[in-house]
């Protein structure tokens, strides 16, 4: 082993791929996809998307219908259109003696004016039913909108109708909210959401997962060239296999240490200067730095261990194709913590968990999830780091083994018994 | 000293031999010249070299020592199927190469840059390979070779889709690197460059060494000594017959194999005392071409592949 040749290999790989116009973009891509994600949900609960809703309401109970468009004109007004409906809502009184089978045909037709109809009915012992109909149903936050706000108005008419003294009404009538304390190692608290958790989370695994595939395919793909291209021919001729794949590995490694530096950094820069008043949604304690030093240990081991994986195939591959079917089942691993996100918010501690997230093929993604919403116990960090550090040499060692034969062979991609075969040699 | 030996090197793939107890040695500082027909195992020979396949049988030395034995393998090396980055730059490319062979990163641009000018490719430094030509490809692939003044270089078809502008500057460069005391195994089908290049030559057919000596040496034994004569007239009346074995005639000119006992000078004689009238008198000694056809052809034929 030569340090100067892995050195030069590494510099190689730094320098090609640092100078990309892609790794630019994708540099400045990221965060803005990241934030995209976090703040399009929010908006798009926000801005209204349909055309305005004609409904007509049957109000048996004549004591709901002004209440009704008097509260929705109200939150309009505020800004908070009807809590959060997607639509504006105009209503209608149903003139006296119309029948809601008439009105239903009427609606039938494509031509109608009217969207949808609200009877608000009053049964024998005075407890208010109501029905909505409608061609789509299936606009949840509408219903719900509707929902709401009779049960407000109910909720008035009932406090008014009992003679309950304004003061009592009106406390009544709050809302209460509950505020989420989290518990942490040495009895120390931490106000929190779960909103707040869940996005953490999944920008830790999903960050997480953009590293190492994208990061793995670029060792993969660039093995793949060379082998393609024939440099490898000469490469060898100067250099023995392990020395190319250590170079490679170590250099793409640094790559992507590099890009995380880069945002890091820009991260800070960006809360310290707090333009966007980020320090009102997150607090300071929000990330801490043993959140970004063990994402910086997983991100390293669990692209050693994979780029070993993917090098490897890479060695045994010679088209894209090739690459993109090998690449398939890393993914689907690597992904399933983000997939299975709510579940792990759930219960990050049960059973399953704790023993895939000692698992190597899981740990990286799985560990920071969990690291990321509870205290997990130092015990199970420190040995899943073991188990990952021992699974990267195992297939660094069996890799070498593939990488070694596979990147000289041509023509049809070996079988699995054929590697098997290479890494018993 | 022995640049090369090969032992009675032998490596099959499944059940085909691809190079079959193979044994002969190059001279330090000489160009060799390793020829075969496609598919005679050349390739593989030359990948058993560089050490990126293992002889199944045999040794291969390199300077009197075993692959194994050595930590840095002096080697350039130019393959038949050509090989760079097609994304990085000319001058990137040299220097990478040149500092995987242990030049420090200052010394490497230097050379990268001195030696593109060499080849006229100064104005393409800043050029990705992929913008090249595919001439122009080819000459970054032999300085990739030849750069870091290996002891042996191997060259796989170093000339094939070259110009005769380039060819003439490539010969220019192997010779320079011989004289820089570069040990060259050339593989060509260009036989005439072979000719004018090498000292001594291997020929390899179905994984066997079937010709191995100097050029001179091969021509002599295997040559057959050509006349050509263009006479002012008709070809006259004479028992060509005598001295030949073979005779291609036309009207005027008449082409001939000698005979092992005659020299051309005697024929010569023969024909002035005749008082024939004589235009031309023209000897050729084979070619190495002719006896590359001769000797494959004897040997059954082409290979597969």
């Amino acid at each position: 082993m030569k340090i100067k040749r892995v050195y030069a290999v590494i510099k190689r790989e730094f320098l090609t791929s640092v100078m990309k116009k892609s790794f630019l973009i994708f540099t400045l891509l990221t965060p803005i996809l990241l934030g995209a994600l976090m703040i399009l949900p929010s908006l798009m609960w926000m801005v209204k998307t349909g055309k305005p809703q004609n409904i007509i309401v049957f109000d048996e109970t004549n004591s709901i219908y002004d209440k009704l468009v008097l509260k929705s004109s109200e939150k309009e007004a505020k800004g908070n259109n009807p809590a959060n409906a997607t639509n504006v809502l105009n209503f209608l009184k149903a003139k006296e003696g119309l029948k809601i089978e008439e009105v239903v045909k009427e609606i039938s037709n494509d031509k109608s004016e009217l969207d949808s109809i609200l009877e608000i009915k009053k049964g024998e012992k005075e407890e208010i039913t109501s029905t909505f109909y409608g061609k789509n149903i299936s606009n949840i936050k509408l219903v719900a909108t509707l929902e709401r706000l009779i049960n407000e108005i109910n909720l008035e008419n009932q406090l008014k109708k009992n003679n309950i003294p304004d003061e009592i009404a009106k406390e009544l009538q709050k809302k209460i909210d509950i505020k989420a304390i989290k518990i942490e190692k040495g009895g120390k608290t931490k106000e929190s959401s779960f909103l707040k958790e869940y996005f953490k989370a999944f920008i830790a695994s999903l960050l997480l997962y953009f590293l190492i595939i994208g990061y793995g395919q670029t060792v993969m793909r660039g093995i793949m060239e060379e082998k393609s291209s024939r440099v490898v021919e000469i490469l060898l001729s100067s250099l023995k296999p392990s020395e190319l794949l250590l170079g490679k590995v170590i250099g793409i490694a640094s790559v992507g240490l590099f890009q995380y530096l880069i945002w890091t950094l820009s991260g800070i820069i960006l809360f310290l200067a707090n333009p966007l008043n980020f320090t009102a949604t997150f607090d300071k304690s929000f990330i801490k730095p043993e959140e970004i030093i063990l994402f910086l240990i997983f991100f390293v081991l669990g692209f050693l261990f994979y780029a070993s994986i993917l090098a490897a195939a890479g060695s045994v591959c010679s088209t894209d194709q090739e690459v993109q079917q090998v690449m398939m089942p890393i993914v689907i691993i690597l992904i399933f913590p983000v997939i299975f996100l709510g579940l792990i918010l759930q219960n990050p501690n049960a059973l399953w968990l704790i023993i895939l997230s000692m698992i190597p093929i899981f740990s990286p993604t799985l560990m920071m999830t969990r690291l990321a919403i509870i205290s997990v116990p130092l015990w199970q960090t420190i040995l899943s780091i073991v188990c990952l550090m021992a699974g990267i040499v195992f297939v660094a060692w069996a890799g070498g083994k593939i990488f070694r034969t596979g990147i000289l062979m041509t023509g049809k991609m070996p079988n699995l018994f054929e590697i098997l075969k290479w890494i018993k040699e | 000293m022995d640049a090369l030996k090969y032992e009675g090197v032998s490596k099959s793939f499944g059940d085909k031999n691809a190079v079959n107890e193979v044994c002969f040695s190059v001279e330090e500082g000489q160009i060799f010249g390793l020829l075969g027909p496609n598919g005679a195992g050349k390739t593989t020979l030359i990948r058993m070299t560089l050490g990126i396949y293992l002889p199944d049988k045999g040794f291969i030395r390199i300077f009197d020592k075993s692959l194994k034995e050595i930590e840095d393998r002096d080697l350039g090396y130019l393959p038949e199927e050509r090989g760079l980055y097609p994304k990085m730059k000319c001058k990137d490319v040299l220097s990478f190469f040149l500092e995987l062979k242990g030049f420090s990163s200052s010394q490497a641009r230097e050379k990268a840059l001195s030696s593109l000018e060499k080849v006229a490719l100064k104005d393409y430094a800043n050029k990705r390979i992929e913008e090249l030509s595919k001439g122009m490809q080819q000459k970054i692939q032999l300085l990739v070779a030849l750069n870091h003044n290996p002891k042996i270089a191997i060259l796989d078809e170093p000339f094939s889709g070259l110009d005769p502008v380039n060819v003439d500057l490539f010969k220019d460069l192997i010779k320079e690197a011989e004289q820089n005391g570069t040990t060259v195994i050339l593989s060509s089908h260009q036989m005439e460059l072979v000719e004018q290049l090498c000292h001594k030559i291997a020929l390899i057919n179905k994984g066997n060494i079937v010709l191995n000596g100097e050029v001179g040496e091969i021509k002599k034994k295997y040559g057959e000594n050509e006349v050509r004569i263009d006479f002012s007239g008709k070809v006259p009346d004479f028992n060509f017959g005598d001295y030949a074995e073979w005779i291609k005639k036309d009207t005027s000119s008449l082409k001939l194999s000698l005979k092992k006992e005659f020299k051309p000078n005697d024929l010569l004689e023969k024909l002035v005392l005749a008082k024939f009238e004589i235009l031309k008198f023209e000897t050729a000694t084979a070619s190495l071409h002719d006896i590359f056809v001769k000797v494959v052809k004897e040997e059954g034929g082409e290979n597969e592949n």
